[in-house]
């Protein structure tokens, strides 16, 4: 076997001169080229509730299979070529990532949008609004970006939307590399391992807002403690050992001669004292900053750094405290307003009631059959990813090394939903914080092999990738035609923003809508999904008259994308969207209406 | 000694470039590329100035920490002013200024030259700030 091994290595070695690494490189071109013309010639408008897929042409399959080729290619070169592969992650980065920002009029997600609003009322007006909005009382990402923004004079745009979410998960590279190189010295699990946190991470949190930002403070911090704030490689204790036997036992693989706790993998040298004291107060600093910046992030952050410490995979436990006190004195001192307003229903939900995309799991099995068929395509996805890092974290135990602090962060997010709901959708989030390390179990589900150059290994690598990836556009993609934004649906808006006065009330029949986004500092918002699906437009009016000041107007926005999403989220069927749109028409003067947009007034009845 | 030195004149060297580029783009708002030469910096200046100080030698921890650290210093100093009371974007860019020299300076090695360079280097942040109060 050894023998096979090297023949094979040797052979590879020398079919790998300059001659592949360039043709792959030109393969990888060509596939995103393929990629970015195809993309550029389709009509989101024909998109039905299964999203994204529902477009997407043989063509553009084709031209993802071919990166997803050389990338496997790659895999086989010996050595393996760094830029090669790192050029072809950050291509498939960018078509995954950047898919919507090719094929739609304006960037995606009104969440996003939202956020803008936030950033432009802060820059506007010089502080923060707790009381409108929980989300101020943890304003460091807001902040972030009215200052930078501001700064740099590129505030009040929204186009920057469409590119954050490739960028940041570029920049989830670098964190991702440290820590996997923390468990293995094999470059190809390696890498293998951030190919698969690039194709599986579906739940679409890296847009533009605190969590996408905290996911990079997050892997940072991990990537500091795992190398260098480590403790020693342990013998494994008996019980594991018997464990690590029975599994040897079942998959019929030759017994290693021991199982060793976190065996270390590519080690940068020790650091100096100076070194760690420089990363210990990088550390904070990040840290510092999630507290400041998110509700969530910094209680997964806390979980996983406790569960290591409890495991004693860290040479230092002094960061517990120092992390305890920081989330806990923002909570007491600084999230005073969300505290006082929320303090009964804390350990119910944090209340983003806002957050359209990202509902409880269980809810959204409803909605249309499309929209059906998404959840549960998602819910496969993310099973699969979780069987397989299962697999691989077996795999790695019968080859001798038990990957302690991964396994660790891969399971502590779990222990969230202790904490809170989160507004139901909570499940993504675990989702999300668990995947990073996950990852590196569903790459260990593959790699290392007996014979590294099989070209069964290279064809089992390009079928899981395939799936990955198909499964990703589905998943990710799967309510595009909610979550799109039209050109018409901006221009309509920016309308409403030049007729109504500060202190008017914008409503509509969901969140959907970008509206918060212009203004949002001057106006009120509302929403009445119940009324309006389920009730008449007098309920509607009514609803509109009692939340409505004295003295101000209202105005009823009905916009292409709050219809995608009673399409979706609740199957209300075309027909009954246009029946009881008319009704709201027979009742409130018109004031703009465009392809996808009407825009109606409400004005209180004199006397 | 000899890569000490090079690596202090260097320092210095870039100190020295980048005050002077940066104060350029606050000042003159029609400076081609002036944005992306600010958001460059907002995004790496700061991050890369603490990984000096700190002698983080590591390729791969260097990459990675150069960003998120720089952001994260951005937020802290704005977030923090803005609390104190003070939304001024260009104060928070001098403080941001300000910590990423200091960060320089104090990861070089004694010299007598530094004196005198520092106050060149630090003059752009304090000069802004002035302005501001």
């Amino acid at each position: 076997m050894l023998r096979a091994t090297a023949r094979s290595d040797d052979a590879l070695r020398a079919r790998s001169g300059l001659a592949t690494p360039l043709a792959l490189t030109a393969a990888t071109a060509a596939g995103l080229v393929a990629w970015v013309v195809i993309l550029s010639g389709l009509d989101p408008r024909a998109m039905d509730d299964r999203g994204m897929i529902s477009i997407l042409p043989v063509s553009a399959y084709a031209a993802l299979a071919v990166i997803i080729v050389a990338f496997v290619l790659t895999l086989r070169l010996r050595p393996l070529p760094v830029p090669l592969v790192l050029g072809e992650l950050l291509v498939v980065i960018f078509m995954l990532y950047g898919a919507p920002g090719i094929i739609e009029e304006m960037p995606r997600f009104v969440t996003a949008w939202l956020h803008v609003g936030f950033v432009d009322a802060i820059d506007a007006t010089g502080r923060l609004h707790p009381l409108r909005d929980a989300r101020f009382d943890w304003p460091g990402f807001f902040v972030l970006a009215a200052f930078v923004g501001s700064v740099a004079g590129v505030d009040g745009s929204v186009h920057f939307l469409t590119w954050v979410p490739p960028l940041q998960v570029a920049l989830y590279l670098g964190p991702l590399y440290v820590i996997y190189r923390s468990a293995s010295a094999d470059a190809r699990l390696v890498w293998l391992a951030m190919w698969v946190f690039v194709l599986a991470n579906w739940v679409g949190q890296d847009y533009f807002s605190p969590q996408g930002l905290n996911v990079l403070f997050m892997l940072t911090i991990f990537a500091i403690l795992l190398s260098a704030f480590r403790s020693d490689p342990a013998r494994i204790p008996a019980r594991l050992g018997a464990l690590a036997s029975w599994i040897q036992r079942r998959l019929h693989v030759p017994l290693p001669r021991a199982v060793a706790i976190d065996a270390p993998g590519t080690t940068s040298g020790t650091a100096s004292a100076r070194m760690r004291i420089g990363l210990l107060v990088a550390m904070v600093l990040i840290f510092g900053t999630s507290v400041a910046s998110h509700q969530l992030t910094p209680f997964a952050i806390v979980g996983g750094v406790v569960g290591l410490v409890v495991f004693r995979r860290l040479s230092t436990s002094g960061v517990v405290p120092i992390m305890i006190v920081l989330t806990g004195s923002w909570l007491l001192f600084m999230a005073t307003t969300f505290l006082g307003g929320h303090l009964a229903g804390l350990l119910e939900e944090v209340g983003q009631t806002q957050e359209l995309a990202s509902a409880a799991v269980g809810d959204r099995l409803g909605g249309s059959p499309g929209h059906r068929f998404v959840v549960q395509g998602r819910l496969l996805f993310t099973g699969a990813v979780w069987f397989l890092a299962l697999v691989g974290g077996l795999r790695r135990i019968a080859a001798g090394r038990l990957d302690l602090s991964l396994a660790i962060l891969a399971v502590a997010p779990f222990g969230l939903i202790l904490l809170q709901s989160y507004g139901g959708e909570i499940l993504l989030r675990i989702f999300l914080f668990s995947l990073p390390f996950m990852a590196f179990f569903v790459a260990a589900a593959f790699l290392p092999t007996p014979r590294p150059a099989s070209w069964a290994l290279t064809l089992v690598l390009f079928l899981a990738s395939g799936a990955l990836a198909g499964g990703l556009i589905l998943a990710r993609y799967g309510n595009e035609k909610a979550d799109m934004v039209t050109a018409a649906e901006y221009q309509a808006l920016s309308e409403l923003a030049a007729i109504a006065e500060p202190g008017d009330r914008i409503v509509s029949v969901n969140h959907n809508v970008p509206t918060d986004y212009f203004e949002w500092e001057e106006h009120r918002f509302g929403a009445f999904p119940n009324e309006f699906a389920l009730g008449t437009a007098a309920d509607v009016i009514g609803e509109i008259e009692a939340s409505t000041p004295e003295g101000s107007d209202a105005f009823m926005v009905l916009s292409r994308g709050q219809h995608a999403y009673a399409e979706l989220f609740w199957n209300l069927t075309e027909d009954e969207w246009n029946e009881r749109a008319a009704a709201l028409e027979a009742e409130l003067p018109l004031v703009y209406r465009n392809e996808d947009v009407t825009i109606l007034r409400w004005s209180r009845p004199a006397g | 000694m000899m890569i000490h030195l090079r690596r202090d004149e260097v320092a210095l060297t870039a100190i020295i470039a980048i005050a002077a580029v940066l104060t350029f783009a606050l000042v003159a708002d029609n400076l081609p590329l002036r944005e992306v030469i600010i958001l460059a910096y907002l995004a790496v200046g700061p991050g890369a100035a603490i990984v000096w100080l700190a002698r983080i030698t590591d390729r791969a921890m260097q990459l990675s920490l150069v960003v998120p650290l720089s952001l994260a210093v951005d937020a802290l100093v704005a977030t923090g002013l803005l609390y104190a009371g003070i939304w001024s974007p260009t104060s928070a860019f001098a403080v941001v200024a300000a910590i990423t020299l200091a960060s320089v300076l104090l990861g070089v090695r004694p010299r007598t030259a530094v004196v005198p360079l520092v106050a060149l280097a630090l003059l752009p942040p304090i000069v802004l700030l002035m302005g501001q109060f």
